[in-house]
């Protein structure tokens, strides 16, 4: 079953790297068609979304419950996502960076192959599940293209945080009503809508930075280099939040464990 | 900004006071002081921004830069949870800074209080100047709503663990996690405790300590790939003991199955040919060496479901990981088992929670969310307030 997964990755990541390649020779070129561009580009979320539903139905679960599965839908909607978004502003700038983050996560998947298996741990077992971390996976994808944005134009000396700062107002509410359902959840589960296990201090830690953020959003237009400097590592906390926390000592102590198979 | 400073000395104050004496610890008073002391104060700061917004006073109590301070004051506080295991393991510096047990620390409460004002100073200035920026207002009020619902519930919360056995007398009385003894509004006993169990999936254990699991539930005639391992079924024993080194048929709760299988390299050579059966409490493991200092087992079947069957007041009830049962505001929660004996187990471990300040905490979840899905139909505009 890896095995066709791999290849299926393999396939989106080549279709994407070439769909990147269109993309640049459309920057350097104006006024070319972009059809190479959105073929590939589409052909590629196609692959992911076919790996994703044969997956659902070969498992007999949602794939949404190892670090690799989540690698592949983050990848999925970093590029739907970012497509959508740029569709929506009218802007071209987003097709770099979505399909970088979409070929980074795909590639970590090809470099290190993960088991697929039929088990769901019972604690999974909630009608809660999908939403929660589609949800979730959304927002660290809208924040991911936006963080990734924001780093580029920070090296490249290009000081204009507008789009980055957009990209924060859809990804934030997206991450308030992640943590909002995993509340809910929790009190189904455990009891408790919110234990202070590390991996939902580390939400918080999230959630804190990015409304921060935004409350000083009007300060930070004046300076945007720092601005595009801290949307950047905004989404630092969101990496730890995702999986550095896995390698942190307080992992010892949390029920989010599943996450480390 | 002469708020935010202000703040800032009031918590560096705290967080030295709180280094002096790393023992110190708040905590909540039970009902109903739990609320005076929450809801007070804020119910207080709304109604002193309705009154007097324009005050500088108000202003600065409701300002941006205040939020920003007072949630980054949070985040500096609560990060040692995030990082190092609080409570079982974490580094002794961490005194130094007050920081041993950071959510019942001075610093914490002034941080999290000073959020709470904010929020309430801004509710009460945005209520007087009309419906404007309805979604802002509205997830301003769901933060606020569920911030004084959980501070208020910790302080009122009552919660007892306690274990079941099956066939054991009905009992209402429980030690909460204070020591109180607290009565549950029924008397509860276990009828039965089931577990279902995955079929088991085949681990290869390589010379260096690593391990890799197989994709496949393994049952009769089954085949897997392992790290290059061709593995294939010959013989199952659903339910098994081990006997001598052999695995005979033996059918009770808490039996692990055993497989014979062949394995085979990439070229169709054999490299073994044996019993497998996971540690249990019906039989040692069974396992292959295999060249290279590698080994193949068989891994213990993972838990699929499990629920109490258990009786309240003679009614009886199933009571799953997401499924707690709920009696006059207590709600009851499957928790554990004697993992030690699988399916076998007579017990289960359960924990009665008795939240009286729960609804205020979903409905202030509630707002957040219809304050996001709006925010989300109508996305915000450049230079628009928050």
């Amino acid at each position: 079953m890896s095995t066709v997964a791999w290849w299926m990755e393999a396939g989106a990541v080549l279709c994407w790297l070439v769909a990147g390649i269109a993309a640049v020779r459309a920057i350097r070129r104006p006024g070319r068609s972009d059809g190479c561009y959105r073929w590939l580009t589409g052909l590629g979320c196609l692959l992911v979304v076919t790996l994703l539903g044969w997956l659902w139905l070969a498992l007999d679960r949602p794939p949404l419950r190892t670090l690799g599965e989540t690698r592949i839908w983050y990848a999925g909607l970093s590029v739907v996502a970012g497509s959508l978004v740029a569709w929506r502003l009218g802007t071209t700038s987003l097709r770099l960076p979505m399909l970088i983050m979409g070929i980074l996560f795909l590639s970590l998947n090809l470099v290190f192959p993960q088991a697929l298996d039929k088990t769901l741990m019972p604690a999974l077992r909630s009608p809660l599940f999908v939403p929660h971390v589609v949800v979730y996976l959304l927002s660290y994808a809208v924040l991911g293209i936006s963080g990734g944005m924001a780093l580029w134009r920070f090296i490249r000396r290009h000081p204009d945080p507008d789009l980055p700062f957009r990209l924060v107002h859809a990804g934030l509410p997206l991450l308030t009503l992640g943590l909002c359902l995993g509340a809910i959840w929790a009190k189904e589960a455990w009891g408790h809508y919110w234990a202070w296990d590390p991996k939902e201090t580390w939400a918080l830690l999230t959630w804190i930075a990015y409304v921060a953020l935004i409350h000083g959003e009007r300060g930070l237009r004046e300076r945007p280099r720092l601005a595009l400097g801290i949307i950047a590592g905004c989404f630092v906390v969101v990496l730890m939040c995702w999986f550095l926390v896995n390698h942190l000592p307080s992992t010892a102590v949390s029920v989010h464990t599943y996450t480390r198979e | 900004m002469r708020t935010v400073t202000s703040f800032f000395g009031v918590l560096i104050g705290a967080w030295i006071v709180q280094a002096i004496h790393p023992t110190l610890a708040l905590q909540l008073p039970g009902p109903p002081w739990n609320w005076l002391l929450t809801a007070g104060p804020v119910g207080l700061a709304a109604s002193l921004a309705w009154w007097r917004s324009e005050h500088p006073l108000v202003r600065g109590l409701g300002s941006a830069s205040l939020a920003i301070a007072s949630l980054l004051s949070v985040a500096a506080t609560c990060w040692p949870i995030a990082v190092f295991p609080v409570g079982v393991d974490a580094p002794h510096w961490l005194n130094w800074f007050g920081l041993a047990d950071p959510l019942s620390s001075l610093p914490f409460a002034i941080a999290m209080a000073a959020v709470a004002i904010n929020l309430a100073v801004s509710l009460g200035r945005r209520l007087r100047c009309g419906p404007d920026r309805l979604r802002f207002t509205i997830l301003h009020l769901g933060l606020l709503t569920a911030i004084l619902g959980g501070a208020a519930g910790h302080g009122g919360l009552i919660r007892a663990r306690f274990i079941m056995e099956e066939g054991a007398k009905p009992g209402d009385a429980v030690t909460a996690v204070d020591g109180r003894r607290v009565r549950l509004p029924v008397a509860l006993c276990l009828d039965d405790f089931v577990l279902d169990r995955y079929a088991p999936m085949l681990l290869v254990a390589e010379a260096d300590g690593s391990l890799f699991r197989g994709e496949v539930l393994i049952g009769s005639g089954a085949h897997d790939l392992v790290r290059g391992l061709q593995i294939e079924v010959t013989e199952w024993l659903p339910s098994a003991a081990v006997v001598a080194d052999r695995p005979v048929p033996f059918s009770e709760p808490g039996t692990n199955p055993a497989a014979r299988v062949v394995i085979r390299d990439v070229g169709g050579g054999i490299l073994g040919d044996g019993w497998l059966h996971p540690p249990g409490p019906y039989g040692s493991e069974l396992f292959l060496a295999l060249p290279g200092g590698r080994s193949l087992h068989l891994d213990e079947p993972r838990p699929q479901r499990y629920l109490a069957k258990i009786r309240a007041d003679g009614v009886s009830h199933e009571i799953t990981i997401n499924h707690p049962l709920r009696v006059d505001g207590w709600a009851i929660y499957l928790l554990s088992y004697d993992e030690s004996l699988g399916p076998a187990s007579r017990t289960a471990s359960f924990e009665a929670i008795e939240d009286r300040a729960l609804p205020a905490v979903y409905i202030g979840l509630g707002l957040l969310i219809l304050g996001v899905l709006m925010h989300l139909w109508k996305p915000r505009v450049a230079g628009d307030r928050v």
